[in-house]
């Protein structure tokens, strides 16, 4: 017997992922030193659909470099964790993610420009692993902090 | 002793199967995702009759490292693929529509205990 074929059935996309490509990858842009706090919403056919507040992490550190994982540190993990009693879907070809961070920036940085290029990396971020297209990214630069120096190692003596 | 379920059998052939999926880590735990009948209960996955089709809603933690580069959704598609083949050789008779919820993703194990080290 042939059965007939289905649509795809629907893909729906929590929002634990989310946070952790959006936080991911804002930490890895060069310039941005801390993220404080984020929020994602559904925009459904552009209204911004509920607000939960913001996730307030308190700053998670600049990790620069890696994939998806090594971007969160295990605090943050805990803390997303802990956000998510009421787990949030978001439907593929549906809704519309819309997102809002706070972020510190690098002492000397342009903030606009920096805020640009995050929201051009987090809306990639976004549309490229998981299918969603973003609406809004919003950015708010809520300090501004000199940029940590990289501590310079002693010089090992050279071996003959 | 209760009689074979072949639904809760069938339910509990798709989970083995979303399980064996590389990038699938873990399927989820709680009462959403889960099939109910004559004998234990299978997580993981609701699987659901209508008058024409099988429903299969699936809870799916991911593994981030196993995520291609296309992202979430073709890997979702290779698992659907993956699904419908098992459930062909069911022949059940019923077409299978596949709902996936991607609860999570996970970092790679040792990725993991690092972060934790570090913020011990």
């Amino acid at each position: 017997m042939v059965l007939p074929d289905l649509p795809p059935g629907r893909l729906r996309i929590s929002e634990s992922v989310l946070d952790k490509l959006v936080i991911a990858e804002a930490c890895q842009v060069p310039g941005v030193l801390d993220v404080h706090g984020w929020m994602i919403a559904a925009a459904l056919g552009g209204v911004a659909g509920g607000v939960a507040g913001f996730v307030e992490g308190g700053p998670v550190g600049a990790v620069v470099g890696g994939a998806v994982g090594s971007a969160l540190g295990g605090a943050t993990a805990r803390l997303i964790q802990e956000q998510h009693h009421q787990r949030r879907y978001f439907e593929m070809g549906v809704d519309r993610p819309t997102v809002h961070l706070r972020l510190t920036g690098a002492f000397g940085e342009d903030l606009q420009v920096l805020a640009d290029e995050v929201r051009r990396r987090v809306g990639e971020a976004i549309e490229g692993l998981t299918g969603l297209a973003p609406g809004r990214i919003d950015i708010e630069f809520v300090e501004v902090a000199a940029s940590p120096v990289q501590p310079r190692r002693k010089p090992q003596p050279k071996l003959p | 002793m209760n009689p074979p379920d072949p639904w809760l059998d069938a339910a509990e052939a798709l989970a083995k199967e979303a399980l064996a999926h590389p990038g699938v880590a873990a399927l989820a735990m709680n009462g959403y995702f889960e099939t109910r009948g004559r004998g234990h209960p299978v997580c993981g996955v609701a699987l659901q009759r209508s008058d024409d089709r099988a429903i299969a809603t699936l809870g799916v933690i991911l593994a981030a490292d196993a995520l291609p580069p296309t992202g979430i959704p073709s890997l979702v598609a290779a698992l659907r693929t993956r699904l419908q083949r098992r459930w062909d050789a069911l022949h059940t008779g019923l077409p299978l529509e596949v709902r996936v919820h991607v609860l999570d993703l996970t970092e790679p194990p040792s990725q993991a205990r690092q972060d934790d080290q570090l913020s011990a």
